[in-house]
């Protein structure tokens, strides 16, 4: 019989281990859908509360070390900076170390350091491995869906899970706990690893046929809108019953030796270099800075329009027409023809094809195989469900490749991609920030073979069914999860590489688009940079021979992995190898971006009340268009600096509500001085932060609210959204007086400084698509007012 | 003894349920208060309890707790229940060893819920006028920034970068959990004077912890919002509760008790002149503060001549009949029934001239609704005139200062210390119209009659410390204007985080020298279409006659207020110069016996 309080003893360790396993999973964002700073929340949670249960098992540790607590969590809140999850693992196992020879030189003997370190270790190669090595990324996927599709057949469900979903992610990371454990055990009872690991894979499958209904019920209870994948949190606690068996075993569990030899020193050396050769290499992309030639072929469901002033509103915004100057303007070479064979191909390197709704002749397509082979890059970007009959002629284009259009809208699970997307290491997604950064929306999720990789991955997504019945919504379905839909692990964007070639497959189009280019510009100049590459065989497979050398270097630690401190120099080569492998891409990495001629900035690093998404009515679509219109290139600022400024002509800030510090202003002064124009819109109820700058400027909103001014009763004829009046001191230009019986306010001005000018329009959103044009409607009197301030004519 | 922190929070949970503070109140959430009860049992399990009574003074108890449940209006009660079987299991069971438990905790849990019930008119009056606490906003968006979220403040409100866009979330007592924490930090107070030495240093700890708590808290909860773009995280009760879950534990860990000593003896018996003052100035504290809250002054009856000033409004027009012949928003929004209504009743003139003292000598009632127009400086000394002389004022506004009333109205508002917001209120949960229904206890005379009130979009009130609640809306929240939109509603009210909610003054009143003033947020409420809905009719009819009385006793509410205090201030005194045991035994008799006042 084992006693109660041998009972609170292992209930407290299996919680420990627990929290530590939650801790991982949050930083591997494993359990759920959460935005990037809820799960580092979580994740932050979870290891104080795994710091508090582990310290407060530590008999008199508490008075002793109470100050070294406290730094702990204090570091803690490392969680929150910005860094790779492979350099938080790092970090982690560090600490652990850390920690144990901390205690072990108190006297203090915990195995369970011991552990947790070798662990976080599997786990960090876990998650390198799966980042690198497409073909096991891909053996997961199919074994989850096979599982998951089997075990609900149990139950007669219908369901199709991705690794994320299923859980399986979670599984594999915990049966690497417990193989941890049966390292450092003595005599090493795999028989009882086997068992636990046998009923972890029976907790998965419990939890697979359980997923709906704990779904059903925890939405009941928190009345909130939470999503199949939130709920995978709930599995990870199903893993208590594990942990909570291990003692079962009577495993006696031995630390790792803190003693080192000093002839495995030479072992270590070699072996931490092939560790941080083999990382760097992973990490580091070669930079191609050559701009070849690309064909645009014409031909597709598309069009080459740009917004103009001949229509308004609807979707006059174009599709594409925006690319082609695009990327001249960043270097490349470009052509547009309604014709392949092997002579239009000729010198080319880079041939687009989108929404291909045609099928190509035998000869067409033998033409493009070829262009492949000798050394051709292929960019197809196509959308959902083969709306427009798009997918057949691709899926035969792409048939020697491994990659296949799903009949289907690989779609989010909640109100847009947030964290949701898994980037593969690859030269167009490093340095990535957020799913906003690659501009896609929502679009056909791809087919892959295990020899393609599979470069960005919707985590947590599913697979919207098509509906063939529904020719007029584009075939889409529901666009809601529905049993059987595959759940998580959505490929959204795949590359192949084939023969001298390479071939990289877009589900959607959006990132390409005119309106996506002004806030994705990065990544699309990425993708063609890495397109134009002539790539060796080194560098093609230069994942494989990392992994190779990373194989090998971690062999030479395998015979000293009973050492501490090796664990400790394998952590440190893996993070030392990741991060100048990172630093040097964004060191090497020359953006063209601000070569674009006529950049207009629309700020949004001082918070500007304005969203980037579409149909919102503080939204910029309405804005960005009339820039294209008025031959602007506009660009989002996400991040403020006087370099991109002053590449600029216009400067665009919409209701700030973060001031601007006193350095930005006199870069803006300067900026002003030489010739740029600045315009600010803002109203009286969020004119705080703006405050510095109208200081400056020596101009104030006043608390008159106007309300939506028409254009019948201001002097230029246009619509207000909510007008306040300006108060001006000193001498400034009025363009826009508010007119009515004996009241006559100021609503735009401006002031003249050096060679450019100041200009206040006195409305928060006049500039939003409220107020300017969007899908639905259109303000015509705004839009050619905006044009004669874009070109200069009011100032004249 | 780790239970007790839990029970105290379990307790402090239940009256977010029991209470329509933010959402209906719902019974079922009364297992809260038997959670509570059970962990604070767990914790006297190991004890050696001791109890030596009076059995006159357990009979009172018996007695009161009893007629006290009868008459106070759920929840406001509940304490009795749980008084009474501590007595009754004090007598009959207290030789099994869980039942002493059992008795001890319920005394203990009766005490909380008691000082809590006493608690809600100060929460309630002080929730009511105060929301915002913008002076947190800088620390937040420092923080916030620091641990990477995109955040900035302006005046009012917190800034946050969502997935979607900007969001602003108003920083208000309310999201910041207060009405938990006051909670909370009763129970904790209890469960500290009772059993815990170092009083001082642990109170000073408890609020430390709490403050803190609760600022880490809402740095935490704006995770969320930014999450789902909503501020639900704020105000609904599974939430809140589920956001405080952890302090219990933290309580546990930085308020430890000597447990060495496992007796708790309780001594009714003896009964000395001492303990005689204390229950004293206990009772008299209790009784004052509850007088200076409910007393209302009855004033001497005047001649009921009301006069409604047409002059400065263009809307809820008085003066053709709401018959067949007339349709329309004109005839609908319109105050003819209301006149013709009052006329039954008082005696009801309209003015159409500039407001002077020569017109207003002639009526003892001015009504000003819905105001158009601005009102002259001469015009505004004789209305204060007017009511320094004993006049009654109803001012009648509306949401969001549509046509500006808001403007005119504070005009005169403001020179008795009142403000109408320009804002607009909505049922919380569900966005829609708000019902009002009066509790039963402490209600203003103005709407002791009123069955129930089911308003149409009211504004709020800015309103002195001292003045009279007359309607505190609860389940509310209160959006701006947005002059960008017809009658300057706000666009999305359904889905707008930049809103405050929880308890909101919709109507409220002040005696003035000799006169009275009473204001009134929804003009729409008397309007044709809407005045014969059941509690239309009688907040208008005990309005008038409220407002048709001069003040007399108007200075006692302020003696009582003072008399409590000084109340206070001595049983403290004495508290100290009582044995901690004795002390124990008494704190809760006066407490208990005195509610009687109510």
């Amino acid at each position: 019989m084992v006693s109660l309080g041998e009972v609170k003893k292992i209930f407290k360790e299996s919680l420990i281990v627990l929290s530590y396993f939650l801790t991982i999973n949050f930083i591997f964002t494993n359990a759920g859908s959460w935005s990037e700073k809820l799960n580092e929340l979580f994740a932050l949670f979870s290891f104080i509360v795994f710091l508090i249960l582990l310290f407060s098992s530590l008999e008199n540790f508490w008075e002793k070390f109470r100050p070294l607590f406290f730094l702990l969590i204090f570091l803690a809140f490392f969680f929150f900076v910005k860094v790779e999850r492979e350099i938080r693992l790092v970090v982690l196992g560090i600490f652990l170390i850390f920690i144990d020879l901390i205690l072990r030189k108190g006297g203090i003997h915990r195995p369970l350091f011991s552990i947790l370190t070798i662990s976080t270790t599997f786990f960090l190669l876990f998650t390198i491995f799966i980042k690198n090595l497409p073909p096991l990324w891909f053996f997961l996927q199919y074994i989850s869906q096979i599982f998951s599709k089997n075990v609900a057949k149990i139950t007669g469900q219908n369901l199709l899970f991705g690794a994320t979903a299923s859980g399986l992610y979670i599984t594999t990371l915990f049966i690497l706990l417990l193989l941890a454990y049966f390292i450092l055990s003595e005599g090493r009872k795999w028989s009882f690893f086997i068992f636990l690991s046998v009923l972890t894979l029976f907790l998965n499958s419990l939890y697979i046929i359980l997923s709906l209904p704990i779904l059903s019920l925890t939405t009941k209870i928190f009345k909130a809108y939470i999503v199949p994948t939130d709920i995978s949190v709930i599995y990870i606690l199903f893993l208590f019953l594990p942990l909570f068996l291990l003692p079962k075993g009577k495993v006696k569990v031995k630390e790792l030796q803190v003693e080192l030899d000093k002839n495995n020193f030479i072992y270590l050396f070699v072996g931490a270099v092939f560790v941080f050769l083999s990382c760097f290499l992973l990490n580091y992309h070669l930079v191609y800075d050559k701009k070849e030639k690309i064909f645009l072929f014409e031909e597709g469901y598309l069009n080459w329009e740009k917004p103009d002033f001949e229509k308004y509103g609807g979707r006059s915004w174009g599709m594409f027409g925006m690319l082609p100057e695009f990327l001249e303007n960043i270097g490349f070479e470009v052509k547009k023809d309604k014709i392949i064979n092997d002579k239009a191909l000729e010198k080319v390197k880079i041939l687009v094809i989108i929404n291909l709704n045609k099928k190509l002749s035998a000869q067409e397509k033998h033409s493009i195989w070829n262009f492949v082979k000798n050394g051709g890059s292929l960019l197809c970007l196509g959308d959902h469900t083969g709306m427009q009959g798009i997918r057949e002629p691709f899926n035969e284009i792409l048939k020697p490749y491994g990659i296949e259009f799903n009949f289907d809208c690989g779609h989010y699970l909640k109100k847009r991609w947030s964290n949701d997307f898994e980037f593969m290491n690859h030269p167009i997604t490093f340095n990535l920030c957020s799913d906003e950064d690659t501009g896609i929306s929502v679009g056909a999720s791809l087919k892959t073979f295990p020899s393609v990789i599979p470069v960005i991955i919707a985590k947590y997504g599913f697979s919207d069914r098509g509906n063939p019945n529904d020719p007029r919504n584009g075939y889409l379905g529901d666009i809601k999860y529905t049993n059987g839909e595959l759940l998580g692990d959505i490929v959204l964007v795949a590359e192949k590489k084939y023969k001298k070639g390479k071939i990289l497959v877009f589900g959607d189009t959006s990132s390409f688009q005119n309106l996506s280019l002004t806030k994705n510009p990065l990544f699309v100049e990425r993708v063609f940079r890495y397109l134009s590459s002539q790539s060796n065989w080194i560098w093609k497979n230069k994942n494989y021979l990392s992994i190779s050398i990373f194989l090998i270097g971690l062999i030479i630690f395998f015979s000293k992995l009973r050492n501490i401190f090796a664990y400790g120099i394998l952590l440190l080569g893996i993070a030392l190898g990741y991060q100048i492998g990172g630093f040097l891409n964004k060191n090497n990495y020359q953006s063209n971006i601000l070569s674009l001629p006529k950049i207009a900035l629309i700020d949004i690093s001082h918070l500007e009340r304005i969203s980037l998404e579409p149909a919102l009515e503080t939204g910029i679509l309405g804005i960005t268009t009339n820039l294209i219109r008025n031959r602007y290139n506009p660009l989002i600022l996400r991040k403020f600096s006087e370099k991109t400024l002053f590449r600029s002509k216009i400067f665009i800030s919409i209701a700030p509500s973060k001031n601007f510090t006193k350095k930005e202003i006199a870069g803006i002064k300067e900026y002003i001085r030489k010739g740029g124009i600045f315009i600010l819109s803002v109203g009286y109820g969020e004119k705080e932060g703006s405050k510095n700058l109208l200081e400056t400027f020596g101009l104030e909103i006043l608390n008159i609210p106007l309300g939506p001014v028409s254009p019948n009763k201001n002097s230029v004829g246009v619509q207000f959204y909510n007008a306040y009046p300006i108060n001006i001191k000193g001498n400034s230009r009025i363009i826009c007086k508010y007119k009515n019986e004996d009241r006559v306010y100021p609503l735009i001005v401006y002031k003249d400084y050096g060679k450019g000018k100041f200009l206040l329009i006195g409305d928060s959103n006049f500039l939003c698509d409220s107020n300017l044009e969007n899908i639905n409607y259109y303000l015509k009197e705004n839009i050619s007012f905006l044009k004669m301030l874009l070109q200069g004519e009011l100032f004249k | 003894m780790k239970g007790l922190w839990i029970g105290v929070y379990f307790i402090s949970a239940s009256w977010l349920f029991l209470l329509p503070i933010f959402t209906p109140g719902k019974g079922i959430y009364l297992i809260f208060l038997l959670v509570g009860l059970f962990f604070i049992s767990l914790s006297f399990l190991k004890f050696k309890i001791e109890i030596n009574y009076s059995p006159f003074l357990m009979i009172l108890f018996l007695f009161t707790s009893l007629t006290f449940f009868v008459f106070i209006p759920y929840p406001f009660g509940l304490h009795c229940i749980f008084l009474f079987t501590a007595v009754i299991s004090f007598l009959f069971l207290k030789r099994h060893k869980i039942f002493s438990a059992l008795s001890i905790s319920l005394f203990i849990a009766g005490i909380i819920i008691l000082i809590q019930t006493l608690a809600l008119p100060l929460y309630f009056h002080f929730a009511s006028r105060y929301h915002k606490a913008p002076i947190l906003n800088p620390f937040f968006s420092f923080f916030l920034n620091l641990i990477g979220l995109k955040s900035s403040f302006d005046n009012d409100s917190l800034i946050l970068q969502a997935s979607e866009g900007i969001i602003s979330i108003i920083t208000t007592w309310e999201s910041l959990g207060l009405y938990p924490i006051l909670n909370i930090f009763i129970g904790s107070i209890v469960i500290l004077i009772f059993f815990s030495k170092n009083l001082k240093e642990k109170l000073l700890n408890l609020a430390v912890i709490l403050i803190g708590y609760g600022l880490l808290r809402y740095i935490i909860l704006s995770f969320f919002v930014i999450e789902s773009s909503s501020i639900s995280v704020f105000w609904k009760p599974h939430w809140v509760i589920l956001s405080f879950s952890a302090f219990p534990f933290i309580l546990m860990k930085f308020l430890k008790f000597n447990e060495k000593n496992y007796e708790i003896t309780l001594n009714l018996e003896k009964f000395k002149i001492i303990h005689f003052l204390f229950l004293s100035f206990v009772s008299s504290a209790v009784f004052f503060f509850i007088g200076s809250i409910g007393y209302s002054d009855p004033g001497e009856k005047k001649g009921g001549k009301i006069m409604i000033d047409e002059e400065h409004s263009n809307w809820e027009w008085t003066e053709r009949a709401y018959d067949t012949e007339w349709y329309g928003e004109k005839s609908g929004y319109n105050y003819y029934c209301l006149r013709d209504f009052l006329n039954h009743y008082f005696y009801v003139e309209i003015n159409k001239k500039e407001i002077t003292s020569e017109i207003l000598n002639k009526y003892d009632i001015l009504i000003l609704k819905t105001p158009t127009k601005s009102f002259s400086n001469n015009e505004v000394l004789a209305i204060k005139e007017f009511v320094e002389n004993g006049g009654g004022l109803f001012l009648i506004g509306d949401h969001t200062n549509v046509f500006g009333m808001g403007t005119y109205l504070n005009q005169i508002a403001r020179m008795f210390g009142f403000r109408f917001r320009y804002d607009a209120t909505y049922d919380l949960s569900t966005t829609g119209f708000s019902l009002f229904s009066p509790k039963k206890i402490l209600s203003h005379p103005v709407i002791n009659n009123m069955p129930f009130f089911l308003f149409a979009t009211s504004c709020t009130l800015n309103a002195p410390f001292f003045s009279e609640n007359v309607i505190i809306g609860y389940g509310l929240k209160a959006l701006k204007a947005d002059y960008s939109n017809r009658n300057f509603f706000p666009r999305n009210p359904a889905y707008s985080t930049e809103m405050e909610f929880g308890l909101f003054l919709q109507m409220a009143g002040k005696k003035y020298k000799k006169g009275r003033v009473l204001l009134f947020t929804d003009s729409t409420c008397f309007s044709n279409f809407y005045m014969f809905m059941k509690g239309k009719p009688e907040l208008i009819l005990c309005s008038m006659e409220w407002l048709n009385r001069k003040n007399k006793y108007n200075f006692l509410n302020k003696i009582f207020f003072m008399v409590s205090l000084i109340s206070i201030g001595l049983s403290i005194f004495i508290a100290k110069k009582l044995k901690r045991e004795t002390f124990f035994s008494y704190f809760f008799a006066p407490l208990f016996l005195l509610h009687a006042s109510e």
